[in-house]
Order: structure tokens, then sequence, then C-alpha cells
């Protein structure tokens, strides 16, 4: 029997006011914050805190309306300064050329096509949560699709930056485009470096859609809340600026005008499944594609038939840590943001990041099998060399951290304990950033063993690395700032008073009623 | 659309939630003799005329059906446990049918005999199987370790010892809750499931390299594992829809089972239409890019001489012409579109094992173009036939749906919004 | 934000309701009294609400298959062009035409294409951008973003009486019954 009631929580919040912190609020040892149910027969909460929608509308437009936490600014100072030594490398590699990396002769493809990939696959679990997910009908999803949204955006933008720097003379980059170059020259669609372009821009362009039009109707609530805040100001100084005219502006300017009107919904919810339907197999493709990248060459070790599943479940499982990486502290740091992202949402993910590994582990059991029947030399060899070769430890670290360091998750402790979550999380972030490396570095022992080079990265390298993550917080964090981190509208679809019919009750208060029932009858 | 009844009364109490025994008799005692009249026929015309490329011809065709049939089940253990996995609470209603046609993994067992014993003692399917055939093939040589027939048996043993211990623990816990109401076996179901995929992952990806891919024992491709996956879950769905559309056309579940379940079941049938196109077309492509020999092969003996015909045929009817079909969402809901779409996929499913099997038994110097005859579709609709029969029989010998499962309100109240 | 005009005649009705629930049951009156220019605002996409408004399906879908038509057309053709016809070139042996080839492409492509239709689909059928309209001149529609659902007819609706309609918009539960002007 749990001994812990979660509207106790909201008892006290409404005699007390807003969200306490999260420290003070009580955790059961068996459901932790009541949503780690085992009982088959119970559905736990979706929204803690016993909400209404005024608490839903009131908690989240908070985070964009109230001001900043203490620790933003310094945060955001700190990725700028960092996002700015990036951009100072990648002007250093534009002035110089690309000798400035550690690129030799086998290995052509250095750090920049790592990065580059490493990106793409942490955005894809942004479209896989929003997309997949709601396709799937998860509705623990819409505590944490806009937040994965947004990073895959910036990651995307992340990601686009390596290739189109790493051609070297960065002013032919127009040439990627489906338009006659010099001499009446036009891009040759045989090649997967043209698909590369076609598959980012499009994946970069719908997920930027499938963000904004999911944020139309939150963005039209922080327009009406502003519009009550017109006359806000702010003093900089001697200058005054008229902050309140300024947010109803910007919100409003985005909002489009969108009146939450339920003929205006009946479009907004076919649109939105079916740019879900469109997204699902996009993010297939655009991961199949950049595999295709390797695995339409014929060199040992990239090409294999299984690259398009395996570079798309590794994707997912990098992205799905990402998220957790963000999410983690976010949902310590604000105020009211556990009662969305539950302990329940955690174990969620971690269960797919367990299972996407796994399928990962198996990718590479399959190549490593095929790679000794298939009777190839150079492509057993290639293995051999990538498990006991010069990078032996670029495979260790990827085998321990994707295949091993998951499964962990198979514990309910590991799984339900947040600090712990994040650690697993950057190992696993590590371990996708490493499985790309050991396939690019399987060029530094090519055919010829008369031309094997050890390839190693430059400061440079290093320092364009660190600078997009630099790049990426400082889009996060603005976004954490401005915009409405949770999906306001969808988050109160998924109360139990959202549902017109029957069996939850037409009263608000029913809800809880049966979630109390329900509780009561647990154990 | 759902009764408003429906989830007023016990669902043990109603009348409609069992198949009609005396139908179900009838029905499987025609497929079972349909199945043994095909497999009596294949004995005749492929093993009494003493040709060798007959009898060859014959025990692949066989395997043919052995392979759909098979894969039905596996299909079906794969959403079974899936949907254990995910807490699933609409498909309740409908996991029992999964259940059923998962249960008969042993029947398939019992048909892969002749399989193997034909081939260990006669003309052997696969050829590496024939040490005249292999003597001299470096490769061969290379693959011994895996390729001997002791292992092969080994492996096939242990494939079926762990897919009857997860169809038969599965199907318990479903069962016994019938008869106890015990809402924890169903989390029991869920902790079996996490570590039964795994199971099945394993065991079916190197089944598939067993049963089709060393076939040809030259050839190799790492994604094998996940088209055979691909295909076959598709067709459990196809499966298991038109068996629920043709218990409800004759008055069963006809309330329970409404049309909100059915837009789900075309969801996912839509879904691994894509899926499979996916998996396949990622195949082929990568292949026919790199364009190396060794790889190649595959496809090039299976686009010549008429077996190209039925590659165009797979592409058209087992993707473009079903992904347009189940597009629209009003035919997603249509029952008499879902039934079609049902048959037709799991027609062009057959016709994909077939194509994918057949040809390797073929031999361009001696035969004419395309060998395809009556002995080919009996052989293949032996052990097809006989699978369909037990599963009636095992639909009639229980009720259609779970009784107390714990989410089972979640599926009577099922419904589709968008 | 146009200051409303005391004079100015009257736009539509509005009423106010607590719940999903209670909004429900009110549509469902008004589509069967026949009226045809009102709608419910509601800050959530209510389930089944189509129903009970009895509205048709939403038409976004045949524009997205539109959009693919184009999408997916225009990819292989623009393909067939630029490599198969105004710039020929042997790369690697492969043939100048080969759908093989040029799959992904045209699958972006036909994807880009829907997608930016969904988007725009649901814009054009919603009238939107429209950032000024006679309800954002009633203060209490800026409840309606937060936690409140509203009836709202329109006077244009030929079954529009302002007794008759606020008498149904009373039965049916509503409270606050107000007018609002044209901006």
């Amino acid at each position: 029997m749990s001994s812990f009631n979660p509207d106790e929580r909201t008892a006290q919040r409404m005699a007390g006011g807003q969200d306490r912190p999260d420290a003070e609020r009580p955790r059961d040892p068996e459901t932790i914050d009541g949503t780690i149910i085992d009982d088959p027969s119970v559905r736990p909460p979706l929204v803690l805190g016993d909400r209404d929608f005024h608490s839903v509308t009131e908690t989240i437009c908070g985070w964009a309306e109230n001001p900043a936490p203490k620790w933003w600014m310094p945060a955001f100072l700190i990725s700028s300064a960092v996002s700015g030594i990036g951009t100072l490398m990648i002007l250093y590699l534009i002035i110089t050329g690309v000798g400035v990396w550690g690129l030799n002769s086998p290995v052509m493809w250095g750090w920049a096509i790592v990065n580059f990939v490493w990106w793409v696959g942490i955005g894809h679990a942004g479209t896989l949560i929003s997309a997949i997910l709601c396709i799937f009908k998860q509705k623990w999803r819409t505590s944490i699709n806009r937040f994965a949204e947004a990073m895959t955006i910036f990651a995307v933008i992340c990601a686009g930056t390596f290739p189109g720097i790493h051609v070297g003379r960065v002013w032919f980059a127009w040439m990627l485009f489906p338009i006659p170059n010099y001499n009446y020259i036009w891009p040759q669609f045989r090649s997967p470096l043209l698909w590369d372009v076609f598959a980012v821009g499009t994946y970069f362009t719908v997920s930027l859609l499938f963000w904004y039009m999911g944020m139309i109707p939150d963005l039209a609530t922080l327009r009406d809340r502003a519009l009550k805040r017109l006359h806000m100001k702010a003093a900089v100084g001697p200058i005054e600026i008229a902050l309140g005219k300024i947010r109803a502006f910007g919100y409003g300017f985005f909002a489009l005008g969108w009146r939450f009107s339920s003929r205006g919904w009946l479009n907004y919810e076919k649109a939105y499944i079916l740019l879900a339907g469109l997204a699902t197999p996009l993010v297939l493709s655009v991961h199949s594609v950049v595999s295709f990248d390797f695995a339409v060459s014929i060199l040992p070790g990239w090409h294999t038939t299984i690259f398009p599943p395996y570079f798309v479940a590794g994707a997912i499982f990098s992205g799905f840590a990402m998220v957790l990486t963000l999410l983690i502290p976010a949902r310590e740091l604000y105020p009211g943001m556990k009662d969305f992202v539950t302990a329940r949402t955690l174990e969620n993910m971690c269960k797919i990041i367990t299972l996407t590994g796994l399928i990962v582990g198996f990718a590479y059991a399959m190549e490593f099998f095929i790679a000794w029947y298939g009777g190839n030399v150079f492509e057993s060899e290639a293995f051999i060399i990538r498990a006991i070769g010069p990078y032996w430890w670029a495979y260790a670290i990827m085998f321990s951290c994707n295949v091993l360091s998951p499964q962990v998750f198979w514990f309910k402790w590991a799984r339900t304990t947040p600090w712990f979550i994040f650690i697993v999380t950057i190992f696993v972030n590590i371990g996708m950033w490493f499985e790309r490396f050991v396939i690019v570095t399987t060029l530094s022992s090519d055919f010829l063993p008369g031309s094997w080079r050890y390839y190693a990265p430059t400061y440079v390298d290093v320092l364009t690395f660190v600078g997009s993550l630099g790049i990426f917080m400082t889009l996060f964090l603005l976004f954490m700032r401005f915009l409405p981190m949770l999906a306001i509208s969808e988050v109160k679809n998924v109360l139990p008073q959202a549902d017109p019919h029957g069996h939850h009750g037409s009263e608000s208060g029913d809800g809880a009623g049966e979630k109390n029932g329900k509780e009561g009858a647990h154990g | 659309m759902s009764g408003s009844g429906a989830h007023n009364t016990s669902l043990a109490d109603r009348g409609d939630i069992r198949m009609s025994p005396s139908a179900a008799r009838v029905l499987s005692a025609v497929l079972l003799a349909i199945g043994a009249v095909c497999v009596g026929l294949t004995l005749v015309l492929g093993l009494t005329t003493g040709d060798k490329t007959v009898a060859r011809q014959a025990l692949a065709s066989y395997h043919v059906g052995f392979l759909i049939a098979i894969g039905f089940s596996l299909g079906a253990m794969a959403i079974v446990m899936i949907l254990h996995q995910v807490n699933a609470g609409w498909a309740g209603l409908i996991r029992r049918q999964f259940e059923n046609v998962m249960s008969l993994v042993w029947p398939c067992a019992i048909l892969f005999i002749p399989v193997i014993l034909l081939s260990l003692l006669g003309d052997p399917l696969w050829k590496w199987m024939d040490p005249e055939y292999v003597a001299g093939d470096a490769l061969y040589d290379h693959k011994k370790p895996y390729l001997n027939t002791t292992f092969f048996l080994i492996r096939n043993i242990v494939y079926f010892v762990i897919w009857i211990w997860l169809a038969h623990s599965l199907f318990r816990y479903s069962t016994q809750q019938d008869l106890t109401g015990d809402k924890w076996l169903t989390a029991k179901a869920r902790r079996m499931s996490s570590y039964g995929l795994l199971l099945f992952a394993l065991t079916t990806a190197f089944a598939a390299f067993d049963w089709e891919m060393t076939l040809d024992f030259h050839w190799f491709s790492t994604m094998y594992g996940v088209y055979f996956f691909a295909a076959n879950v598709g067709a459990a769905i196809c499966l298991v829809t038109f068996i629920l559309l043709m218990l409800r056309r004759s008055g069963r579940l006809a309330d329970l089972v409404t049309v909100e379940h059915y837009h789900d079941l075309g969801k996912l049938m839509f879904g691994f239409v894509v899926f499979w196109a996916y998996i396949s077309f990622s195949q082929y492509f990568l292949i026919w890019y790199a364009n190396i020999p060794e790889e190649t092969m595959w496809y090039q003996r299976r686009q010549a001489d008429g077996w190209g015909t039925i590659a165009i045929a797979l592409s058209l009817g087992r993707f473009i012409l079903p992904f347009i079909l189940l597009m629209p969402r009003p035919f997603r809901r249509s029952p008499a579109v879902l039934a079609f779409a049902s048959v037709w996929l799991i027609g062009f499913h057959a016709l994909e094992v077939f194509w994918i099997v057949r040809p390797q038994v073929y031999d361009p110097a001696t035969y004419e173009p395309i060998m395809l005859n009556l002995l080919d579709v009996a052989a293949a609709l032996g052990p097809v036939s006989l699978f369909l029969g037990l599963l009636v029989r095992k639909i009639a010998s229980g009720p259609l749906v779970p009784l107390h499962d714990p989410r089972m309100d979640e599926s009577l109240h099922h419904k589709n919004y968008i | 934000m146009a200051e409303p005009r005391t004079d100015a005649p009257i736009w539509g009705m509005t009423a106010e309701y607590e719940s999903p629930a209670a909004i429900y049951h009110a549509a469902e009156r008004f589509r069967d009294a026949g009226y045809a220019k009102w709608d419910v605002y509601a800050p959530i996409p209510i389930h089944g609400i189509d129903q009970a408004m009895g509205l048709k399906p939403s038409k976004v879908g045949w524009f997205v298959a539109v959009g693919a038509i184009v999408g997916v057309s225009g990819g292989l053709l623009m393909q067939w062009f630029m490599n198969a016809f105004a710039y020929q070139i042997n790369v690697a042996g492969k043939p100048l035409f080969a759908w093989e080839q040029f799959m992904p492409v045209t699958f972006e492509l036909g994807i880009l294409f829907s997608a930016t239709m969904a988007l725009l689909a649901m814009l054009t059928l919603n009238g939107l951008p429209r950032w000024n309209h006679p309800l954002f001149g009633h203060d209490r529609f800026l409840r309606v973003s937060d936690d409140r659902f509203m009836i709202v007819v329109e006077s244009k609706d030929p079954k529009f009486d302002a007794e008759a309609t606020r008498r149904l918009l009373e039965e049916c539960g509503g409270t606050h019954i107000e007018t609002v002007v044209e901006e």
C-alpha cells in the first residue's frame, strides 16, 4: 500500500499559493512521486498535483513570464562565450583551410562528419517523441515533446554547420543547391552527399513547422496573458523599455491570431496528426540517408545493409539520452515541472533507451557475425582492427557506453533515480559520439597497409566541437527563457477533466476522486 | 460503435464471445483435409517421380508453406510481447487472437521436421548440406564452423525451445487470468516480454539466416533478420484482422471489437506495409548501389527469367497499392476494405516468401525460364492449410477475448478521435 | 484592439461554460437547433466536439495529398532533367536515370511539400493569420486561452435572434452571456 497521496500536495498548494520548491516535496519509497505503479489495473496519473487548467497555464507560462531564475544569466553568458570560441575556430578554419584539422590521407573525414552525425542523431529523439509517440497515443509524451522538439531544431542547426564548413571553401557551398553553377553544370543526384542536403534540409524545415505549429496555441495563450500586462515596463539605466507591449506584439505576431475555435482545432488536429505521420517516415529516412553516406560506398566496415535501421535506432538512443540530460536538471530547476515530468516519464524514457541500446547492440553483433560469415577478408579484418587495433579504446568506450551502460535500467532503482539516470545518459551521449568516431576511423586502416595512418584531432577540431555545444546550449537557454517549455494545450488535454464523456466524471473534482480510489485499491 | 451495455455486463456471461463449436469443427476439418490432400499430393507428385530436381522443387515449395505458417506465429508472438511491454490498453479485446496464432509454434516445429529429414536423408534443400556440391568451395570452408549439419540442428532446436516456452508461458498467463481473474498475471506477462523480446530478436534473426539466407550460402546481408521480422509481423497483423472480421461476420464480438479497433489494426497494417518497404528497399538499394558481384547475385537471380516479374509485382502489390488503399481514413475504418487488404497482403506475403526461396532451386542452365506448376501450389498450401485448420480449433477452444484483463475497460471504450 | 464603439452593430453573442463536458452538451443543443455561424471556443481540442457540433471532416488531408504528388513528381522530374537530360555525366557507371538512385531525394521532396502544405492548409482553412478580430475586443474572451469554454453565435447566422439565442444559451447552462460588437 502506498502511503503517499499526491493530492495532499494540492491542498497545501491551494492553501499556501504557488509551487513550492521541489526539495520539500514528499517522496514515497514505493511509488516515488505516485506514478511508478506496477499494478496493471492502475493507470498512473499523467499530471500530478491535481492541477486544473488554470494552474497548468500559470505554471508553464510563468516560466516564460517571470523574471529569469538566478542561474540563467550566468549559464547564458558561459554558453555564449563557448559558442564564441566555436565561431572563432570556424573563422580560423575558413581563413586558413581544412589543414587546421587533423585530417590525413586515409582519414579524410574526421571530426566534422562525426559531429554532424552525432548532432543529427540527437535531433531525432525530438521527432520521435513528438511524432511517433503521438501516433502511438503515448500521452506521457505531452510533457516532454515541446522540449524535445526544441532540442531537435537546435541540434540540427549545429549539425548543419559541419557539412557546411567541412568543404573548406564555404563560399562554394551554394553549389549544393539544385541550380546550375559555372558552365551550366548541374549538381549530381547520384551522390549521397547531395541526398544529405535534401534530407537534412527537409528535416530541419519539417521539424521547424511541426514545432511552430504545435506552439501556435500556446503562443496565443502567452499573447492573451501579455495583453493583461500591457503596461509592464523595464528600465535599463535611463532608457525605459515597454516590455509589456513588446511581449504582446511578439507573441501576438507569431500566434497568427489563433482564437481557440473548435472549427479551427479540427483543422489543426488533422494537420498535426498528418505532420506527425509525415515526420515519422521522415525521421527514419533522414538517418537512413545519413547512413547511406557510409553504406553506399564499397569500403569494408561501411558497406553493410543493416546500416539504415541501425543508424536510426542509434539516433533515437542518443537523442533520448540528450533529452534526459537536459530534462533532469530543468526538472530540478523549474518549480512545478515535476508535476508534469513525472518519475513515470523518466522511467519510460529509460526503457526506450534500453530498447534502442539493445537494438544497437544487436546491430554490432550482426555486423561482426556477417563480417566473419561473409568471408570477405577485408571486411573481417576491418572489424578485427576496430576491436583490437589502434583504436581499440574507442571501440571499448563505444561498446561499454552504448550496450553495457543502459543495461542498468533493468533495475527499477536505476531507472527511477534522476541523478543516476543523468549520469548514464552522459555515458550514452559519449558512447554514441564514439560510435561514429569508430566508423570514421575505420578509414585509417584501408586496403593498403602501406598507407595506414593514425588519425588524431587538433585543438581546432576539439574546440569547434565544444563550440557547437555552446551554440546548442545558448539557443536552448533562450528557448527556456522565452517560449512555453511544455505544450500547454496538450498537457491540459491529458488532464482527467478534459474528457467530455462520462467515465471520468463530468465535474472536475471527480477525476481526482477516481484517482484516489485507484490509489487506495492498490496493494 | 461500442455498445452502451458492453461494459455493464460481465464479459464471461456473454453469448457471443465463443466461436460456434459446430462451425469450428466443420471449418477446421475442411482446412485440415485440404492440408492433408495437398501434402499427399506433394508427396505423390514430388517424391514418386524419382526426378531429383522435382523432389527439390517439392521440398522448396513445402518450405515456403512452412515459412508462411511459422511467420504468422512469430509475428503474432512479437505483437503479443510488444503489447504487454507497452502496457497497451486498447488492444485488450484483440490480444487473444494474436495469442492463438502465437501458440501454434509447436505444430510449426512438427511441420518443419519433414524439411529437415528430407534434407538430411535425401537431396538437401540447403546446398551446403551436400558434401559433393561444396567440395573445394573456399567460401564454404570458411563458413563451415557455422554451416554444418550438427550446429544447424542444435540451433533449430534452441530456437523452437525458446519460442515454444515463450508462447506457452504467455498463453498460459492469459488463459489462467480468464479463470482466476488475477491481475498480476498481466504484470508477469509484461516482465516476461521484456527479456522475451530480446531472446526473440536474436533467435528470429538467426532463424531467418538459417531458413532463408543460407539457402544461398554465398550470399549475406546484415539486414536479413530485420527483413524477416518486418514481413512476418505485417502478415500476422493481416491474419488477425481477417480472423476478427470473419468472427464479426458470424456475429461474434460484434459490439465488442468495434470499428475503432479495426481502425487501429488498419493503421498497424499500413505501418508495416511502409516498414517492410523501407527495410526491403534499403537492403536492395545498398546492394544495387554498391554493385559488388558477391552481393548482387542474390537479386540478379531473382530478377532474371521471369522471377523479375514477381519482383515488380511485389513492389506494386506489397507496397504501392496497399499504401494507396490504406491511406484514406475512411478506408482504414471500413471492414470490407480491411478484409480485402488483409487477404491481399497475405497473398503477396506468400508470393514474397516464394520469390525468396524458390529461385534457389531453379537452375538457369537446365530449366525453362520459370517453372511454376500445381506442385508448387500444393506443396506451399499444405502446411499453411494444416496450420489454419489447427488455428480454427485453437480459436474455438476458448473465449475469443481475455475475460479479466485488468485494462479491458480501456479497450471497451477505445476511440480514435483523429 | 480598437476601442469598442457603443453604437457599433452587434457582431455576436457569447456565453461561458465551466468544463468540456458542459460545453459538449451545449454544443449538441446548438447543432440540433440548426445554427450555422457559431463556434465553440476552448483551450483544448475537445474530443468528439466535431460530432457534437455536427462538423464535417477536415479537408487538410486533400491539400497534403496534392503536396505529396507535386513533391514526388517534381522531385523525380527535377533529377531526370538535371542528371539525365541537361547535364549527362557518367558517375561510377550508374545509369543516367534509374529510380533507385533518385529515391532518397524524391522521397524527401515529397515529405517537404506535403508537410508545408499541411501547415498552409491549416492556416488557410482557419482564415489565419488574422491579427484582428471582434472577439479580441471582448475582455472575457482572453480567458478562453486559459481555462474557460465559450460558445459564440454570430449575428450573421440566419437563426440569430437576440432573445431566442440568449435563452438557448442560458438553457444550456451558459453564464456571463454578453454581446460582442463589430470592431
